[in-house]
């Protein structure tokens, strides 16, 4: 991970330290590395990704999917850290930035966010039907993950079988379309064939996730498959299984699909003991992880 | 030394770090005449929205089930299409994501794509 690390800092210093000071500052520090490392798996998952339709990891793709993970990390904080007025505004805002191409920037977060989203855009054609699909099914996405979550009152009226599959398919769908649009931003084709096992790697990582942010989701009253589900390790434990099954059956044996499945047994791994860590503590805030 | 305001190109900098800084200053410049009223409110500057492009799309890749449909296939399963995607053209090798009901055509082209 040092590697990935360390050309995350080098592809992402300069653009933030440029375009958003308020993050450089030392009360920010565990903010920026939360941004490095989040950049830094993006980098491992772009490598593999790269390597799987089968180009090579260049600076330029570790550019890219710097800039992806930056994206991201941007965008996710926009939705889930501002309360729920900002969640809906930011979603109106975004929708006219797919649409219209408009964002008014405010701050120096949404200048960088600005910032990276027009150098990925340059990167490529954002217009070749796949990722102009999978960035309009990424937002859609994200928009019902926001309105799930300020309106539980919508989910308690479901049943519970109608819930958690609402849940689900929601997990499922922002990860998998993330990962879908890294892919196209990195090279200019994926197979379907190969299309498929990487969209069901990007549900097995969101769900992960939300294995290890279990008790701080149920503190902030946030409702995810994980945290709704009767024995969630039993049930990440089989979903790690059928996606690394998945990986071996569908992808052709390559680095590329080895250094997938190896970040995704460390993910698993960390996530676990993260899940174990998080158990005790009661302050709310969110700590950093490798 | 440092680019100017403007994105000007100084010595001691790449061309390729001085062309994105001067592309990060149009792009910026562009978002503040919209938000100074120097644009009209209704001009597009990108629209990424693809819906009734893809609804003339011939075959529906599901790409959670890794299944490619026949637009109207009846085998498609009914409610929410969030991981649909329109696909116009089938390549070799799409035939092994062939859902059963449709029985797609199997085309062996490969067409040219540039990085």
């Amino acid at each position: 991970m040092k590697r990935y690390r360390a050309s995350a800092e080098e592809n992402l210093g300069p653009l933030f330290a440029r375009h958003c000071p308020s993050l450089r500052t030392p009360t920010e520090t565990a903010e920026y590395r939360k941004l490095i490392e989040l950049t830094a798996k993006m980098q491992v998952v772009g490598h593999a990704c790269t390597e799987i339709a089968g180009y090579g990891f260049d600076r330029r793709r570790q550019r890219i999917s710097s800039l992806f993970g930056a994206c991201c990390f941007l965008g996710d904080s926009f939705l889930d850290d501002y309360g729920a007025a900002a969640s809906r505004e930011y979603i109106e805002r975004f929708e006219l930035l797919l649409t219209k191409g408009w964002f008014e920037i405010r701050n120096d977060r949404e200048q960088a966010f600005y910032i990276v989203l027009a150098r990925l855009c340059g990167k490529r054609d954002v217009f070749q039907p796949m990722l102009r699909q999978g960035l309009c099914s990424l937002f859609q996405a994200q928009k019902l993950d926001v309105e799930l979550s300020l309106n539980r009152e919508k989910l308690g009226m479901l049943s519970r079988p109608q819930k958690l599959s609402v849940l689900s398919d929601c997990a499922r769908d922002k990860s998998g379309h993330a990962i879908t649009c890294l892919a196209l931003f990195l090279v200019p084709q994926v197979s379907l064939s190969q299309h498929y096992p990487l969209y069901k790697t990007g549900e097995l990582i969101s769900h992960i996730d939300d294995f290890g942010d279990c008790y701080l989701d149920l503190g902030q009253q946030k409702m995810t498959y994980m945290n709704q589900v009767k024995r969630p390790a039993k049930m990440l434990t089989g979903i790690f299984q059928e996606t690394m099954t998945l990986l071996d059956t569908h992808l052709c044996p390559s680095h590329g699909r080895e250094l997938l499945k190896g970040f995704l047994y460390r993910y698993f791994t960390t996530r676990q003991r993260k899940h174990e860590a998080e158990r005790g503590r009661h302050d709310g805030a969110r700590a950093v992880y490798e | 030394m440092r680019p100017n305001e403007a994105g000007t190109m100084v010595r001691g900098q790449s061309m390729s770090k001085g062309l994105a800084h001067l592309a990060d200053t149009v792009a910026l410049r562009v978002q503040k005449l919209r938000s100074a009223g120097l644009l009209r409110e209704t001009a597009t500057l990108l629209n990424l929205d693809y819906t009734s492009q893809a609804a003339q799309a011939p075959y529906l890749f599901d790409i959670a089930r890794g299944l490619l449909h026949r637009k109207h296939c009846a085998a498609m399963p009914n409610g929410s299409r969030s991981t649909f995607y329109a696909v116009w053209e089938l390549r070799k090798g799409d035939e092994k994501l062939a859902c059963p009901t449709c029985a797609l055509p199997i085309i062996s082209d490969e067409p040219c794509h540039f990085d």
